[in-house]
């Protein structure tokens, strides 16, 4: 099991590097065009609530990569003040309430989701994705 | 993200949008769309054609600007969105309050 470890600047420009880097993991392991995009979504969906909603006050957050046989397993943490995932509402389409979005699509396009958030200490979040095995054309 | 080419025609305008719209790009996508919403356009067009990338940001943004836009009494449309944002869109139920068609010249 190979394991890939990146800490980022908490700036929206380097997001795109964790688009880039899961994006060369998980074509690598052989997964279909449409689960890359998938993948590229959920991570870059973590990022940004890593900078976002954190007030994280730690210059970096991490990511970790980890490569099994049939399923790629990553997780972004940050240092931030945490949340309670069960108290995100779903946003509303017609009014002004337009957060919550992005834990709900990484729920949507992952296999399996955790989140682990602690008042004051920061938010982990691990996403797991399968290697599919029908191939799409 | 870029979206330099504007396209006036009458009451259309077409905006390229090109590139990943995200949490680094937002803020340019906003301005270059609110930028054409205070015109008389009554028709936004949004050639997504070039655009590889978007996430919740962009829907967030989207769904901001159309409304803005429904009170000016315009209209935002979306134009050959790639599938894997057709599927974002499809999944957050922005394609119920936004127009998104395709062009069978592309």
């Amino acid at each position: 099991m190979d394991s890939i470890k990146l800490t980022l600047p908490t700036k929206p420009e380097y997001v795109s590097l964790a688009r880039l880097t899961i994006a060369s993991v998980a074509n690598n392991m052989g997964f279909s065009i449409g689960d890359v995009e998938d993948l590229k979504v959920a991570v870059s969906e973590a990022c940004t609530n890593a900078l976002n909603h954190s007030n994280n006050p730690d210059p970096t957050y991490d990511l970790t990569y980890l490569v099994e046989s049939k399923k790629l397993v990553f997780t972004v943490t940050d240092r931030g003040v945490g949340f309670e995932p069960e108290a995100v509402a779903m946003p509303d389409l017609n009014g002004t309430q337009l957060g919550g979005f992005g834990l709900f699509i990484i729920k949507s396009l992952m296999d399996r989701v955790e989140i682990i958030s602690e008042r004051g200490s920061g938010t982990s979040i691990t996403m797991i994705k399968n290697l599919s095995t029908t191939h799409e054309v | 993200m870029n979206s330099n080419n504007i396209i006036e025609m009458g009451k259309t305008s077409m905006v390229s949008i090109k590139g990943e719209i995200d949490i680094y790009s937002i803020e340019k996508f906003r301005a270059s769309i609110e930028k054409i919403i205070k015109t008389q356009a009554t028709e936004i067009i949004l050639d997504c054609s070039e655009l590889s990338y978007m996430d919740s940001t962009g829907m967030g943004v989207l769904i901001e600007l159309r409304n803005k836009s429904k009170e000016m009494g315009q209209k935002i449309i979306m134009m050959n969105p790639r599938p894997n944002i057709k599927k974002l869109l499809s999944l957050t139920g922005v394609d119920k309050i936004i127009e998104i068609v395709d062009n069978p010249a592309n």
